[in-house]
């Protein structure tokens, strides 16, 4: 497993029975005053290893902030964000790249592929900044997403179901630890929909992998080993609680 | 996957857009190159045309010495002539070696549609011009003989041999020898001895001018001061005449860098543009990658290669364009400039052609710094967010 310069590898001592990820107090303001908006208003949250956390909530209620945060992407206003009991405080923007680069995956709303690869070029992206991707490796992930035969195809051949899970593949062509997905769902029919929820739910099941996956879709929590349902940037409900 | 293979598959996504970038990029090139390659080759050709006429020092009769030089190159008439006794004197003069005298005259030729000059020498051409070499035949029976020697072009374009007979003012001349090709104007005359020549168009006694060969180069100075203290004749070093011809260049050389300059910055801005494009249209895409883990730096090296394709294409282009038009460039060269020396005037070489694809590419690189930079610089928070509507 890849251990980010700072950060303590999980299985590290020191790190046991702490949370994977974990925010304490945390604030986010966006935007500038007068215009200012509290996005997250005092979270506190625990990612576990291995578990689906599956964030709910109304458009503007905060999931895509709480995301991005603990996705390394931005830093809070206020409080902490932790990896492994290191606050991302203490890492500069070039370690904050290589925790993205080594530990985590992200799946998009709008799926987000580079138009003018192949479905099987996407796939071998992460092989631009970090460890290649072999073509064997690529093809089997492809296949597992039931793509086997669209590898040769760019985007704009594929339907909005395929070009989901091509992206889907993609973020876990790098084998990352955690795999965070924004609304993966809101761009597929419904039927499109069921298939990439049951395909997250065995991927979750085969692989262990820590799945955080923000969705407006109240119902899609039937599927999380835990639910955390946001409301105007704060955590409205906890289920387990 | 390779950045390579990521940027040559951007470009050829964007195929017609690309395609027109790299034209450009040919065009400006091929400019860029047949404006170096018409510096060298004609400078040269021109130092190659005056050293081939054996002399450095030339006397005509009075009148401008530097269009009478510049005539004399190219070939034509001077209405102007030295009387011989005078020619006597300045031969005896202790700076010169050795002296050439000639008569030059122009007739029109009918089957060319142009002129034909024809030229009577002296005994003493040969030994001052040692490249002059007889293909076949040699040099005249005698001082009055009504023979000629051909320059190999005329030779070959009238297709006449040894002991042929050609016609001059009406009257029947004796081919007595075809020189080797020359890649100067001699290539095209008809000489004939001096007092044949001065006989045929009724000026005994006169010359057109005559080459002067120093004992010492340093002194040609002292000895054109005092040729300019002689009466009814003019005098002009040939390094002077170069300059001259060059000067007169200049203006020429001036637009053709102008223009050179104008589609470089034409190219340039395509390259700009093609870049801002992509950085504007990819901001999701480049956003996706920094979101991914890819360093700014890898970012900026990434889209940056872009541009060196487009370059390097275009130069490509361009170099093969320039090296094919050549022959079109310089007839039409030829056909506008009022004086072009004989020989090749683009002179294509390896280190002109590194010197300019060098030069393509560094500006191409920098026209895209810019827009690199900004793909890097690109926020995968920002992206993201506005693309998928975070929040």
């Amino acid at each position: 497993m890849a251990v980010v310069a700072g950060l303590a590898a999980p299985d590290d001592p020191g790190s046991r029975g702490m949370g994977l990820i974990e925010l304490a107090a945390v604030e986010k303001e966006l935007g500038r005053a007068p215009h200012r908006v509290r996005a997250l208003d005092g979270i506190d949250l625990t990612v576990e290893e291995g578990e689906l956390l599956v964030v709910t909530g109304e458009s503007g209620s905060g999931k895509s902030t709480l995301l991005s945060l603990l996705g390394a992407l931005d830093r809070p206003s206020s409080g902490r964000v932790s990896w492994d009991g290191v606050s991302v405080d203490e890492l500069d923007d070039e370690a904050l790249t290589r925790l993205r680069r080594e530990r985590l995956g992200f799946v998009f709303q709008d799926f987000l592929l580079l138009r003018a690869l192949t479905a099987l070029e996407n796939l071998q992206l992460g092989g631009l900044f970090g460890p290649r991707v072999d073509e064997a490796a690529a093809r089997e992930l492809l296949d597992r997403v039931g793509l086997a035969e669209r590898g040769g195809h760019r985007p704009d051949a594929l339907s909005r179901g395929e070009m989901q899970r091509v992206a889907l593949a993609r973020a876990l062509a790098t084998e990352p630890e955690v795999l965070l997905a924004d609304e993966p769902t809101a761009n597929l029919d419904q039927r499109n929909a069921d298939a990439l929820w049951d395909l997250l739910r065995e991927l979750h099941r085969e692989r262990g992998l820590t799945m955080v996956v923000a969705t407006h879709d109240a119902t899609r929590s039937e599927a999380a080993d835990r639910t955390v349902r946001l409301h105007a940037g704060r955590i409205a409900d906890h289920e387990p609680s | 996957m390779t950045g390579w293979r990521l940027a040559f598959a951007n470009l050829r996504f964007h195929a017609t857009r690309s395609t027109l970038t790299v034209l450009a990029v040919a065009l400006a090139t091929a400019l860029t190159l047949s404006t170096l390659a018409f510096q060298r080759g004609y400078e040269r050709s021109l130092q190659r045309n005056i050293e081939t006429m054996g002399y450095q020092v030339l006397v005509t009769g009075k009148g401008c010495p530097h269009e009478a030089a510049t005539l004399i190159l190219r070939g034509g008439s001077i209405p102007m002539y030295i009387q011989s006794e005078m020619a006597e004197r300045i031969a005896s003069l202790p700076e010169v070696a050795a002296s050439t005298r000639f008569f030059m005259q122009a007739l029109p030729a009918p089957e060319t549609g142009a002129t034909q000059l024809h030229v009577g020498i002296d005994a003493e051409f040969l030994r001052l011009k040692p490249s002059v070499v007889f293909q076949e035949g040699g040099w005249f029976s005698s001082e009055t003989a009504e023979e000629v020697v051909l320059g190999y072009n005329v030779a070959e374009y009238r297709d006449v041999v040894i002991g042929d007979e050609l016609t001059v003012l009406g009257r029947p001349f004796v081919v007595r020898g075809v020189l080797d090709q020359l890649g100067t104007q001699d290539d095209g005359t008809i000489f004939l001895p001096l007092l044949t020549a001065q006989t045929i168009f009724d000026r005994l006694d006169q010359l057109t001018g005559m080459g002067l060969q120093l004992k010492d180069p340093e002194q040609a100075a002292t000895l054109v001061d005092r040729l300019h203290d002689l009466p009814s004749v003019q005098v002009v070093r040939l390094s002077q005449v170069q300059s001259a011809i060059l000067q007169v260049l200049a203006g020429v050389r001036t637009l053709l860098t102008a223009f050179g300059f104008l589609c470089l910055v034409v190219a340039l801005l395509g390259v700009l543009n093609v870049a801002l494009l992509s950085a504007a249209e990819r901001r999701e895409e480049m956003g996706v990658l920094r979101a991914m883990g890819c360093p700014a730096g890898t970012l900026f090296r990434l889209a940056w290669m872009e541009s060196l394709l487009l370059s390097l294409a275009g130069a490509g282009v361009g170099v093969l364009l320039s090296v094919l038009a050549r022959g079109a460039v310089e007839g039409f060269l030829r056909a506008s400039l009022s004086f072009v020396p004989a020989g090749p005037v683009l002179v294509f070489e390896p280190d002109l052609i590194l010197g300019g694809v060098l030069l393509v590419v560094v500006l191409c690189l920098l026209a895209g710094a810019w827009p690199a930079w900004r793909s890097s610089r690109v926020s995968p928070l920002r992206t993201i967010r506005g693309a998928a509507a975070w929040g």
